[in-house]
């Protein structure tokens, strides 16, 4: 649970107020200026309703040069940002020809496979010249290739269930699957920080839909009895099923959820846990198989097991993992996999190659050495930065690691300083995370150096006292004990 | 003057009955003609007398007796005066018994009387009858009772200077009644009446004024309960004493009585709502409500405010709604399940399996292809001619498409890692974007990362919950997702039926007034993939414009098909792109690359930048295929002759299959999609999709050609029929194609061999 001081959360509200006032002042005075012109609109209701407009008109567009930066590179640990500018006070931004290498701490590049690869590459345009870059067919029809049959094989061994399937889009691998296993006279109990894939999927299942606090199972617990004992709404019969969907890794708080907690209740309360590990799979545990290993959960208690392959693997798309039956039913019946365009052979062939990197298979160590480099690096930057003061969601070992802004100001600030100084950040505000809880994201890679962790954080940490997001006071008697507590640290410095 | 003859006792004595009957009548004729100078003559005139007392004056008593009775009642006292004699026979007991026998023959004469009321001699016998009759007007059965209960009242009343309470008269009333066998409603009824008569009755003295008044001060113990006519007589008593007693008031008393008349005016209003007996008697009790309430005496004056009557009224009322609020509604008690009942229910909740039993359909392998899904493909070691792939083209394996991939890969890597807002945005997804809004002439265009949620993403961004959407019924899944996720009023029309769709419309816009205020939509595609048919745009467009609906059109599987140059639909219809409001289309069919695009106005493209979940929050497509669609754009427009490659082997392979046995091509002879139905269904989705399974198997093993049939995920809700899908290509060769067609016919020959005969 996130606490927010007091004075920050007046301030906040009190921006935010300004912005809103602002706004509906500008949109008075357009309203005048509209009335002169005759409508345009015919007889049709505005195609855009009016609220949402009014947040990206007047709060959006504003800062929009913090998002959507356009790159002309490979998304590795640096990068080249193409530079923008506007004539307009920013309502559109115009692309030029110059770019500037910044530090990238934005992508989902655990493991560095982003780039050209020594092992994958190769082998990618191999199969890119064998295969072709789609298949123009479905799954069902002519779309599946040997390579499909291969990645199907690999992933499932990868993940430690007996099948596997895969889709060519990690969204629509959420929001395709959930209608498929669950229907009217279901319970889907998700946890209240779910991706919106997910949002999705339950809302398209027909299923009734029930959140638990964020990563709370005693709460998980409460809500299933709850549910199991009052039964279908109205009706009041018994559930048909319960399925608990949980991440493994949660995007925009850099948590690792409570698994082996989650999945004992479920067992006792017979519910079926589906575990999205979009961004932990590959990226967590010793082998890189995700939270599973990392908590030491055996995968035959997680039901269902889904990923995707966009972050750590470096390609596109995503899988189900599960027992042999529930892949053949969806198989034969799961939309995506009937009517949606396989997934492109290159895409494959770079998953299976980054998970022959990642298991060894390659015949180098190379994938032990990314998956150690990935822990030290988020264990020693998160640790960096607790010190200095930052207020940084997360666990331990995680690669993501959110710093919290809160004022709305200080998304822009953080945002346009850091990139004057060459880091590239994320920042995120609402819609995505609530108004009042805007962060600042980063994602730590395996590629990313030494060196390159030193300047950011020295970056960081100069734009930190600029914008003030220091909420913490930096305690050098923490430093000390912290030295002690993590010999993960201590490698970085010794090397 | 008249002269009675004179008779001898003797003679009477003499007489016959009938003799003796007529002179009595005779007699008493002439008394009550004479009875005037009779009275009159009491002092003065003693001739008179004496000429009655000569002509009946000897009489024996029982003769007289017999005239008397034949008198009028009312002349009698006057008679009694006559004589002493006289007086005595008025007196005694026999002439009474005698008038009794006349005047009221059904007067019972039974020795047994029961009851507190005593029942006395002849004379208050005959009283009492002559009550019954005249007073109370029991007219069909004279009752004595009545009669002595109404003497008996009576007496009380007038007679007693201190009457007993009239609860005890009254109960004594009743036990009369009822034990001389009449019922209790009777006996209530009758002592009610008695009770009237006799208030009506009484002399106006100042001796009845006490006992009204003591009666009206009684309130409550007056006629008790159970006693339900009480109030009636209540107000009788009220009536008399506030009308014809009203001048013996003094203030005091006025007040008191005012006083005692008010519960009894509201214990009045409750309980007729509950008896519903006499609505005419509320308004009798209303208009005296008013009438006493009303009375100028009746002002008082407390506190310096004037205390009207019906103030008083208010007062009470507000005092009993105010009782009846404070009452507390009666609510059952929860009682919330114990901790060991939900551990119980925990228990006994036994899941269903995460999915249905797999059954043998469910089993079946689609062929792996060893090669890319070209024209002709390697399935199985064997080379086979592939309709399976959306290659329309002939795209895939093109030489310019690889190496722009290639040279993409060697640049960005193959994933985007990351979603456009958070550095996942590529120069190339820009670049592609302005390409393809470029060839399709509008001004911007939304890249997608996959074909199938484009739709998806697209509709609920702009059909929120109570906007209307008309769609064809045989639109995609993709289409249909977006439709529920949207959570929008969808309403079906036939597929590809411009009248049905015309109908709708009509319907719509006509039904609902406000209709007018909402967003909507028309929603079709362009090229179905489930039927092969063409949408007629132009009649569509004739149809938006009308009734001013917004459309949604799917270009998925006619982009680089359909128009001279493979622009598409509008190209086809001839019309401008900017009439159609949201272009969506796949990027995995004729462009031969992955994921999709929306076009339209720059509104409707940078309002899904942040409000579409399928591109804000989706990692963006991989930079080498918006670079391998930058490249099959280029081809396209740089070689129109791809299309018409295109519709010539799409006319070959239309006229082939023409007269396949069993089989009939149901789609648009220009669609590149060949849809091939089944002439005669086996009757289900199931058989249907078994025998056409089949066929295309052995199509692909005998024949090598590799034809697939339209198969249907359970949560697709399109109704119709399905069928054997051929995907032609521009790479196609004259060869391949007529290779096709023959396999076919003589695949269909063998496996529809049964199919069509019976």
């Amino acid at each position: 649970m996130i606490t927010i001081p007091y004075l920050t959360a007046l301030s906040t509200y009190f921006s935010y107020g300004l912005l809103f006032a602002f706004g509906q002042f500008r949109d008075f005075f357009r309203k005048i200026f509209d009335w002169w012109q005759a409508s345009n609109l015919q007889g049709y209701a505005p195609i855009c309703l009016g609220l949402e407009d009014f947040y990206i008109r007047r709060l959006y567009l504003r800062i929009q040069d913090c998002f959507g930066r356009p790159i002309a590179s490979a998304p590795d640990a640096w990068f080249d940002v193409v530079e923008r500018y506007s004539n307009d006070n920013n309502k559109t931004l115009k692309r030029t020809e110059k770019i500037s290498r910044c530090l990238n701490l934005g992508s989902y590049n655990y493991l560095g496979f982003a780039a050209a690869d020594e092992y994958c590459t190769p082998r990618v345009i191999d199969s890119l010249n064998r295969f072709s870059a789609s298949t123009c067919s479905t799954r069902v029809d002519g779309g599946t290739t040997t390579l499909h049959k291969e990645l199907e094989e690999c992933v499932a061994n990868f993940v430690g269930k007996p099948a596997a399937v895969v889709f060519g889009m990690g969204y629509v691998t959420n929001s395709a699957i959930l209608p498929v296993i669950i229907g009217k006279g279901g319970l889907i109990i998700s946890d209240s920080l779910n991706h919106n894939s997910i949002v999705n999927g339950a809302r398209g299942s027909g299923a009734t839909i029930r959140v638990f606090q964020h990563n709370t199972p005693p709460h998980l617990e409460k809500v299933l009895r709850e549910h199991i004992a009052e039964g279908q709404p109205r009706t009041h019969r018994p559930w048909k099923k319960i399925i608990v969907v949980v991440e493994g890794i949660y995007s925009m708080e850099g948590e690792i959820c409570k698994l082996p907690e989650i999945v004992a209740i479920c067992k006792k309360y017979k519910a079926y846990v589906y575990l999205d590990e979009a961004h932990s799979i590959g990226a967590v545990g010793k082998t890189g198989r995700g939270v599973c290993e990392l908590l030491g959960v055996d995968t035959a208690d997680v039901d269902i097991m889904m990923g995707t392959f966009t972050k750590s693997f470096g390609s596109c798309g995503g899988y189900i993992a599960g027992s042999k039956e529930l892949i053949q039913y969806l198989k034969y019946t799961c939309p995506a996999h009937l009517y949606a365009t396989s997934i492109s052979p290159p895409a494959a062939q770079q998953i299976i190659s980054s998970i022959k990197v990642i298991l060894g298979e390659d015949g180098s160590s190379r994938g032990a050495q990314k998956l150690s480099k990935i822990r030290e690096n988020s264990n020693f930057f998160r640790s960096e930065l607790q010190k200095m003061g930052f207020e940084v969601l997360g666990d331990n070992d995680s690669p993501v690691m959110p710093i919290m802004l809160y004022n709305p100001a200080k998304i822009p600030a953080f945002s346009r300083e850091c990139l004057k100084q060459n880091v590239a950040v994320v920042t995120v505000a609402f819609p995505a995370t609530p108004l009042l809880l805007a962060r600042a994201r980063i994602c730590i890679s395996a590629s990313h150096t030494k060196e390159d962790l030193l300047k950011a954080l020295e970056v960081i940490s100069q734009v930190g006292d600029m914008v003030g997001i220091k909420y913490f006071p930096a305690e050098p008697m923490k430093q000390l004990q912290h030295q002690h507590q993590q010999p993960g640290k201590d490698t970085i410095k010794s090397e | 003057m008249y002269r009675v003859p004179k008779i001898k006792v003797v003679e009477v004595l003499t007489l016959s009955p009938l003799q003796s009957f007529n002179l009595c009548n005779y007699l008493a004729e002439d008394l009550k003609n004479n009875k005037s100078r009779i009275v009159m003559s009491d002092n003065r005139d003693n001739d008179t007398l004496t000429s009655v007392d000569n002509s009946i004056g000897r009489l024996p008593d029982h003769l007289l007796i017999e005239i008397f009775i034949r008198v009028p009642v009312s002349e009698w006292a006057q008679i009694s005066c006559v004589k002493k004699h006289w007086a005595s026979l008025f007196l005694g007991e026999s002439l009474w018994h005698a008038a009794i026998m006349r005047t009221f023959p059904s007067a019972s004469q039974a020795k047994r009387w029961p009851g507190p009321i005593p029942r006395g001699l002849s004379k208050r016998r005959f009283a009492a009858l002559y009550v019954s009759k005249h007073i109370v007007a029991l007219d069909d059965e004279i009752d004595e009772i009545v009669g002595h209960t109404y003497l008996f009242l009576k007496e009380q009343l007038e007679l007693s200077t201190l009457p007993p309470p009239s609860g005890i008269l009254h109960g004594t009333i009743i036990d009369q009644f009822i034990s001389c066998g009449k019922s209790r409603e009777v006996a209530h009824e009758l002592a009610s009446q008695i009770w009237l008569a006799v208030l009506d009755n009484l002399e106006e003295n100042w001796h009845t004024f006490l006992v009204l008044k003591r009666l009206a001060l009684e309130e409550d113990v007056f006629l008790p309960f159970p006693y339900s006519r009480s109030i009636k007589v209540q107000w009788r008593v009220f009536e008399k004493l506030f009308l014809d007693f009203r001048d013996c008031f003094d203030h005091a008393d006025f007040y008191d009585q005012e006083v005692c008349t008010l519960p009894v005016s509201a214990s009045v209003a409750l309980r007729v709502a509950m008896e519903s007996v006499a609505l005419n008697f509320v308004n009798a009790t209303l208009n005296w409500v008013t009438l006493a309430l009303d009375a100028p005496a009746a002002r008082a004056v407390v506190f310096g405010v004037h205390i009207s009557g019906h103030l008083f009224v208010e007062v009470l009322l507000l005092v009993v709604i105010l009782f009846l609020l404070s009452q507390k509604s009666y609510k059952p008690p929860k009682r919330p399940l114990t901790k060991k009942e939900i551990d119980e229910l925990c228990d006994e909740w036994v899941p269903e399996s995460l999915i249905p039993p797999i059954t043998e359909e469910m089993q079946s392998e689609p062929p792996v292809l060893e090669s890319a899904a070209g024209p002709h493909a390697i399935v199985n070691g064997k080379e086979v001619v592939n309709f399976a792939s959306a290659n329309y083209l002939g795209l895939i394996g093109h030489e310019k498409l690889l190496d722009s991939c290639t040279s993409a890969l060697e640049k960005y890597g193959v994933g985007s890692c990351g979603p456009r807002q958070f550095y996942g945005t590529i120069d190339v997804h820009l670049d592609c974007e302005a390409r393809i809004a470029n060839f399709l002439g509008t001004t911007d265009s939304i890249l997608y990362s996959y074909g199938l949620s484009t739709m998806f993403s697209a509709i609920p961004c702009f059909c929120k919950k109570g906007d209307i959407i008309v769609v064809d019924e045989g639109v995609h899944w993709g289409i249909q997702n977006g439709l529920y996720l949207s959570r929008s009023t969808i309403v079906y029309f036939k597929h590809n039926d411009m009248e049905s769709l015309e109908k709708t419309l009509e319907k719509i816009t006509a039904k609902n007034q406000r209709a007018k205020k909402l967003r909507r939509y028309i929603v079709v595609e362009a090229v179905y993939q489930n039927s092969g048919q063409i949408a007629p745009l132009d009649k569509i467009i004739k149809l938006k414009e009308k009734y001013r609906f917004r459309v949604l059109l799917d270009e998925s599987n006619s982009i680089g098909v359909l128009g001279h140059t493979g622009r598409g639909l509008t190209e086809y219809c001839r019309v401008p792109i900017e009439k159609i409001d949201i272009v969506t289309a796949s990027l995995g069919h004729a462009l031969a690359t992955e994921g999709g695009f929306c076009t339209g106005s720059a509104r409707v493209v940078d309002h899904q930048r942040l409000s579409s979940s399928g591109y804000v929050f989706s990692a963006s497509l991989p930079p080498y295929l918006a670079s391998a669609a930058i490249t099959a754009i280029d081809v396209l427009e740089q070689n129109p002759d791809l299309t018409s490659k295109l519709k010539e082997n799409i006319a070959i392979l239309w006229k082939g299959l023409s007269d396949v046995q069993g089989l009939s091509v149901a789609s648009n002879p220009e669609s590149p999609i060949v849809f091939l139905q089944l002439k005669k269904s086996t009757g289900s989705t199931k058989g249907d999709l078994q025998l056409l399974e089949d066929l295309a198997n052995r199509a692909l093993e005998e024949e090598s050609v590799f034809v697939v049939v339209s198969r249907r995920s359970t949560l697709d809700k399109c109704p119709l029929p399905v069928g054997i899908r051929m995907f032609v290509s521009a790479a196609h060769s004259e060869s391949d194609l007529l290779k096709a067609c023959i396999s076919l016919k003589k695949v269909a020959a063998v496996v529809l061999k049964d199919h069509i005969r019976p």
